[in-house]
């Protein structure tokens, strides 16, 4: 891309045109697929290639190390039979549903209250936008800090004398996933909110202008009027998020490690534990497919639908 | 501290290397993957690292801290996939026999008969050494898990003596907490909570039960009445406990101990090691016991070393030299001494142990006299990683979930080990 716009000018500067006019050798008519190998190559090995490679592992009979003998479909049966996959997909649905919807909404609704052309904008912005710049490993172990009982607000709480209050969600088996949930939209809404945020600058402000002269109120231009103009801010968002969402592992990892038990297992977590800590790495495989089959089934529709409106609006 | 021991040791082995080059002498590589990277561990792989550069051999290291060992095995599985395995790897329990049976292990046969390691390394430790006749692995060190940690001050200023039986256990947990004291400190995470089973498997004293668990996961067994007996008392220790515990690192649980806000905790003899790393003084600071019931039972743990086929003479030389080395009466000594684990010979001289530890070596001799000196389960030695992970799945579980009942939690075991 950036060559094939650099080319001419650097053709009209040469002192002998004729060795650089581009279309008339074959490298200069081949060039913009010759610049283009190299990422196809690699990206036909390391991502459409390993992908085949683990889709076939997870239907071998592979333990401690890779073994090709074909097995079938006998990895996966035993996958979808154990009790802690059947946990960690579930919880994926929780988790990513959960985090997601909040992510948005909370982003959505601090783009349009920053968006009020407030004083202090920037600072605001920023002390907002920083959770961003942490890894999820400090997140991870901040918030383990801050949820547990016997550190963080609950022993708070009760050194101030409220002895009764409890929050004791990150060591309680059926609440643990939500702290992992309120972790993950702590650091994820600020940068959801820059996504709505330049969306919301690139509005034309004389809509909201003669919105209001016929008399209709903010809520309603916002809600018919901003928020659909949005649409390809909430793509972004989504795919963005549930792409996080599936991958989240080392958020996991530092604030509860799939704990307490298996309660807050998640199919990247489980994958790890059976590929690497248990040699068996033929159902590692069948989980990861797992994963990639689950990203697929939700963005390639999603992606589908979303490029043919785009397509279909710029046609028409 | 950890610098200058490194200053010292490049030093020192440049020192050697000089003069292993004047006596034209060096010969051989030993490259090396391994997890010991602090204290005890860390000193102890320095001992091994000074021999072998004594004999003129290149150390190659490849240390790979975290995860356990987990980040050290991924780098030996690569590595292996290479076609390039280091010349030593480290290894726990059923790790070894499981990289034998891939075949791409040497052998050490000649030199195990010439040193004779047969008849100084205790018999249990043998199925881990030798698999189907030729022998492929050597311990380092070994430790026993079924071991209590107590305050010695709560214990005393509450007239509670060292629980022997179950019972006093539960009578000993109701004084420390009508004192309002945590009578156990847990750490909650899945590998801690399969440990403190152990324990629990041993206390009711019984080889057979705990061979029959452990080894073979026999099914009568494990519906039995002895096991859901085994289940009650994981699920009353899971009630012993503070709320924090789920996730609590091992040595959060043992800072509990030692600060006064718990009277004991139940970890295996590392846990010790840490003790005296802080000061304490076993006796006096703190007490030790077996798990109560457990006094003829010792359940165990190793570490070894194991040895890849290479190509070049010299560099498997440096492989027996290594192996040779880890035997070593001096090394298993003095490594033993700074690990706070067992020695893997037995005829290594104990006049420089804690009671402790002497305490720990009468037992596993009293348990080997009648087949109690038993392979973990937690820790995969008495079975495979697979068998082992459906326990620590469901153990982990039920002491997280209050309201699950015994029935329920053995019937997700058995439907686990029927999955697998």
């Amino acid at each position: 891309m950036a060559i094939s716009e650099h080319l001419p000018a650097a053709a009209k500067a040469a002192p002998k045109p004729r060795t650089l006019r581009t279309g008339t050798t074959w490298v200069g008519r081949n060039l913009p697929w010759l610049t283009l190998l190299p990422t196809g190559i690699l990206g036909a090995v390391f991502i459409y290639g390993f992908i085949a490679l683990t889709i076939y592992t997870s239907m071998s009979a592979s333990k401690l190390i890779p073994d090709y003998t074909f097995v079938g479909f006998e990895q996966w049966v035993k996958l979808w039979s154990m009790r802690r996959w059947g946990i960690a997909v579930n919880n994926l649905f929780v988790f990513s549903g959960l985090f997601i919807a909040i992510a948005t909404v909370i982003g959505l609704v601090l783009a349009i209250l920053l968006d009020q052309r407030i004083r202090h904008e920037g600072t605001i912005r920023t002390v907002i936008l920083y959770p961003m710049a942490l890894s999820f490993i400090v997140t991870g172990t901040a918030w383990k800090w801050i949820l547990n009982p016997g550190l963080g607000i609950e022993s708070l709480l009760h050194d101030w004398g409220f002895v009764e209050a409890q929050f004791d969600w990150l060591v309680r088996r059926d609440r643990a996933i939500y702290t992992v949930v309120l972790a993950a939209v702590w650091q994820s809404s600020g940068f959801i909110m820059a996504i709505f945020l330049a969306s919301l600058r690139g509005i034309d402000p004389s809509i909201m202008q003669s919105a209001m002269m016929d008399g209709a109120s903010t809520w309603r231009i916002y809600r018919r009027i901003i928020i659909p103009q949005l649409r390809p801010a909430f793509f972004t968002a989504v795919v963005i998020l549930l792409h996080m969402a599936i991958k989240s592992y080392d958020l996991v990892i530092a604030l509860t490690n799939g704990g307490p038990g298996t309660a807050t297992d998640l199919p990247s977590t489980f994958m790890y534990d059976y590929a690497f800590d248990r040699s068996r790495i033929a159902i590692g495989a069948a989980s990861a497919t797992m994963m990639l089959f689950t990203i697929a089934a939700v963005i390639v529709p999603y992606l589908y639908s979303e490029l043919r409106s785009h397509n279909r609006s710029r046609t028409s | 501290m950890k610098f200058l021991r490194t200053t010292t040791a490049l030093i020192a082995s440049g020192t050697i290397a000089l003069s292993a080059a004047t006596s034209a002498m060096a010969e051989g590589k030993l490259d090396i993957i391994h997890w010991w990277t602090s204290g005890g561990e860390l000193a102890g792989i320095e001992l091994l690292r000074s021999n072998i550069e004594a004999q003129g051999i290149e150390w190659i290291d490849a240390a790979s801290a975290g995860g356990a060992g987990t980040n050290a095995r991924t780098l030996f599985r690569t590595r292996v996939q290479a076609g390039d395995p280091p010349a030593v790897m480290q290894a726990l329990g059923t790790e070894v026999n499981e990289w034998a049976e891939t075949g791409i292990l040497g052998d050490l046969t000649a030199l195990a008969e010439e040193e004779g390691w047969y008849d100084l390394v205790p018999e249990p430790l043998h199925p881990f050494m030798n698999v189907d006749g030729s022998t492929v692995a050597v311990p380092a060190v070994w430790s026993q898990i079924n071991w209590v940690w107590g305050n010695k001050a709560i214990f005393d200023e509450h007239g509670v003596a060292v629980p022997q039986t179950w019972d006093e256990l539960v009578a000993a947990a109701e004084t420390f907490k009508a004192a309002g004291i945590t009578p156990i400190a847990h750490g909650g995470q899945p590998w801690q909570d399969t440990a403190i089973f152990d324990g629990i498997l041993v206390s009711f004293d019984d080889p057979d039960f705990y061979r029959k668990v452990a080894f073979e996961q026999d099914r009568e067994t494990l519906e039995g009445p002895m096991f859901r007996e085994a289940m009650e008392r994981l699920r009353w220790y899971s009630q012993q406990l503070d709320e924090g515990s789920p996730g609590r690192e091992w040595t959060q649980a043992q800072a509990m101990v030692l600060n006064g806000e718990a009277a004991m905790s139940w970890m295996g003899d590392w846990a010790k090691g840490w003790r005296v790393a802080q000061g304490q003084q076993a006796g006096v600071d703190f007490i030790c016991f077996p798990t109560p019931g457990s006094n003829d039972m010792f359940v165990w743990l190793a570490d070894f070393f194991f040895f890849p086929k290479i190509e070049g003479e010299a560099d498997n030389a440096a492989q027996q030299a290594f192996a040779s080395a880890v035997m070593e009466q001096q090394f298993q000594h003095d490594f033993s001494l700074i690990k706070n684990g067992l020695p893997v010979r037995t005829d290594v001289d104990n006049a420089d142990w804690d009671d402790c530890t002497r305490d720990s070596i009468a037992r596993a001799e009293r348990a080997n006299a009648r087949g109690g000196l038993v392979a973990s389960l937690g820790f995969a030695h008495s079975a495979r990683s697979d068998v082992q992970g459906v326990f620590r799945d469901t153990l982990s579980e039920f002491v997280n979930t209050p309201d699950m009942s015994v029935d329920e939690g053995i019937e997700i075991l058995i439907d686990g080990l029927d999955s697998l």
